[in-house]
């Protein structure tokens, strides 16, 4: 791992796949500077759980630590299927599918609304 | 030594006789063998070269290994120790590609990526199956090692597309064999006694093929590839199982949830979440209309939502393209033939496998007793599976990525392929493209009339013994090198 790197994931050869996903992703649009400083300004964890898959993402310091579990006390929690939300990965809205019960957030929703960019495919 | 490299030299010029340095990529492949020295190596470029070639050879008594890319993962391709290595890759000529009777007659250097250039270039609607290894390895070396592709669930493995070829005996002399023994169309075995049967899976101990005609079939105008995550491996079966008996799927390829790892870079997997996926399956439809591929898709949901039924968890349906915008990486899997970098170009350089073909009876079975050895020895389950030929039977391998440089490694690996092996034997699974380490103790319960009747043709065909002796070579019962020695 670069010192420099913007995503870690914490002991990749236990990771889950959601976290191997999402890693790859936030790692792709870290290339771009908006990313990367949206990512300087985030700071806390957020609980992401798909299906029955659960990681965290911490941020600080400009960089995202992606780890197995849930931590304690994260700033906000975002569950769903795989299917709904690789859908907001891919560029669908969050809107619908929070409506129709496919997706739940708890926790601090302007910081899930600022990760969500980094977490678009 | 001296004597046959002159000889050789003359025959076919300098340029195209190798010895000294020259010869060590010919010396070791991908797998746990330890490397073995060939005394001398032959750029064949015809069939009459060949013919002369093997004649000098049995006149000079040289053990023989024939080579294309040398990517075989059973140390098939490597040589006898000493011996003469015929190198194929030069030999790649397509001589004719029949579009109304499907099929192309090649060479043995002919890849995977050039016969598909070859098909876009010259527009022909024709399409092929392809392995999993890399694009440029050799059409006819995994006809005649009878390996299989992504059409092996609807057409059979790869012996079953021969169409017919031409083969040099040790000898010397050039066999006809399948209908083209008498027809000018070779359109398949034909109403002969299967003389085809002499090569294939008899890994170049009877003689060398020089032509074959492989089989090409119809290319649908409407594709879908699609993966679904099954978060149980015996749901991953029971869809392979119920989609190969229905005219649903081109293909049906299972994959692992260490190899999918393997793809985000993650060189050796250790641990799987007990809450993710334990299977990937990818499935191809097509169609020749629209609404085809559109019934075949209604008719794939329905069986996924009746194993869904039963209790088996899975993720819906996602289109390849769909993968492919979350992580490029997925478009490994979107074109085949494919170069899988995380198998076959990783920091150790070493790949190795079980690959056993069975009675998807009895993949459930084998599957928990593989699982088990792999992570004993230290492995993770890396598994890549496949129902074959409508179901009749399937293909399950069990793959291990190692550091070659490592004897320790090389050790573990040995260990492990021979547990997994005796554990495929002893559920009715046989090991295909068969290392010699597997013959070994496929020797103790293959049948000695078999036996017997392998070492009568053989000697028949090849008195002097020279063509590849490192392979099919029976151990005496009770006498098996496979334990003791690497």
């Amino acid at each position: 791992m670069a010192d420099d790197a913007r995503v870690v994931i914490d002991d990749p050869p236990t990771m889950n796949l959601l976290g191997l996903l999402l890693g790859s992703i936030i790692e792709r649009q870290a290339e771009t500077e908006a990313s990367r400083k949206r990512l300087d300004k985030l700071k806390g964890a957020l609980v992401v759980e798909a299906g029955q898959m659960v990681i965290s993402m911490t941020f600080a310091g400009g960089r995202v630590i992606i780890s197995r579990g849930a931590v304690d006390k994260p700033r906000a929690r975002v569950m769903g299927t795989m299917q709904s939300l690789m859908g907001i990965s891919l560029g669908g809205g969050m809107v619908g599918p929070w409506l129709a019960g496919h997706i739940k957030t708890q926790g601090n929703l302007f910081m899930l609304l600022r990760v969500l960019p980094l977490m678009r495919a | 030594m001296q004597e046959v490299m002159k000889r050789f030299t003359d025959l076919l010029g300098a340029e195209r006789v190798l010895s000294g340095d020259a010869l060590e990529p010919y010396r070791s492949d991908y797998t746990e063998e330890d490397p073995r020295d060939p005394g001398v190596v032959v750029m064949a470029k015809t069939t009459e070269e060949i013919q002369a070639i093997v004649k000098i050879a049995n006149e000079d008594q040289l053990p023989v290994a024939v080579r294309v890319s040398g990517s075989n993962v059973g140390a098939l391709a490597m040589p006898p120790q000493g011996g003469l290595v015929i190198d194929l890759s030069q030999m790649n000529r397509i001589h004719d590609v029949n579009v109304e009777d499907m099929y192309a007659i090649i060479e043995p250097g002919v890849t995977w990526e050039q016969l598909k250039a070859h098909l876009a270039e010259h527009e022909i609607p024709l399409r092929m199956g392809y392995p999993l290894s890399p694009p440029d390895t050799s059409i006819v070396a995994n006809c005649l090692l009878d390996g299989l592709g992504n059409l092996s669930m609807r057409y059979g493995s790869m012996a079953d597309w021969m169409g017919g070829l031409e083969a040099v005996l040790p000898d010397g002399r050039l066999l006809k064999a399948g209908a083209n023994a008498a027809s000018d169309i070779w359109f398949g075995n034909g109403p002969l006694p299967h003389l085809m049967g002499l090569f294939a899976n008899w890994q170049g101990t009877t003689g060398i093929v020089t032509r074959l005609a492989f089989q090409l079939w119809p290319t649908p105008a409407y594709r879908q590839r699609l993966f679904v995550l099954m978060y149980d491996r015996n749901g991953a079966f029971a869809a392979m199982k119920a989609l190969s008996r229905r005219p649903v799927c081109d293909d049906i390829g299972g994959l692992s949830w260490p190899t999918g790892k393997m793809l985000f870079d993650v060189n050796r997997p250790t641990e799987r979440d007990p809450a993710e996926p334990e299977f990937f399956l990818y499935l191809d439809l097509s169609g020749s209309t629209e609404r085809e591929l559109q019934l075949r898709r209604e008719l794939l949901d329905e069986l996924l939502g009746e194993l869904e039924g039963e209790g088996y968890k899975m993720e819906a349906p996602m289109d390849i393209n769909t993968l492919v915008r979350l992580n490029p990486k997925f478009g490994k899997f979107s074109d085949f033939p494919t170069r899988l970098e995380f198998l076959v170009d990783t920091p150790g350089g070493g790949l190795s496998w079980v690959g056993t073909y069975g009675p998807l009876s009895r993949f459930e079975k084998y599957a928990d007793v593989g699982w088990a050895i792999m992570e004993k020895h230290g492995f993770p389950p890396a598994v890549v599976s496949r129902p074959m030929k409508g179901g009749h039977f399937g293909v399950l391998r069990y793959l291990s990525v190692f550091d070659k440089s490592d004897p320790e490694e090389r050790k573990k690996v040995r260990a492990m392929n021979l547990e997994l092996s005796r554990a495929g034997y002893e559920l009715g699974f046989l090991t295909y493209k068969t290392p010699a380490w597997a013959v070994d103790i496929l020797t103790e319960r293959l049948d000695p009339v078999f036996q017997d009747v392998m070492r009568r043709i053989r000697a028949e065909l090849d008195p002097g013994g020279i063509m590849a002796p490192h392979c099919w070579a029976f151990s005496t019962p009770g006498a098996s090198r496979a334990e003791g020695t690497p």
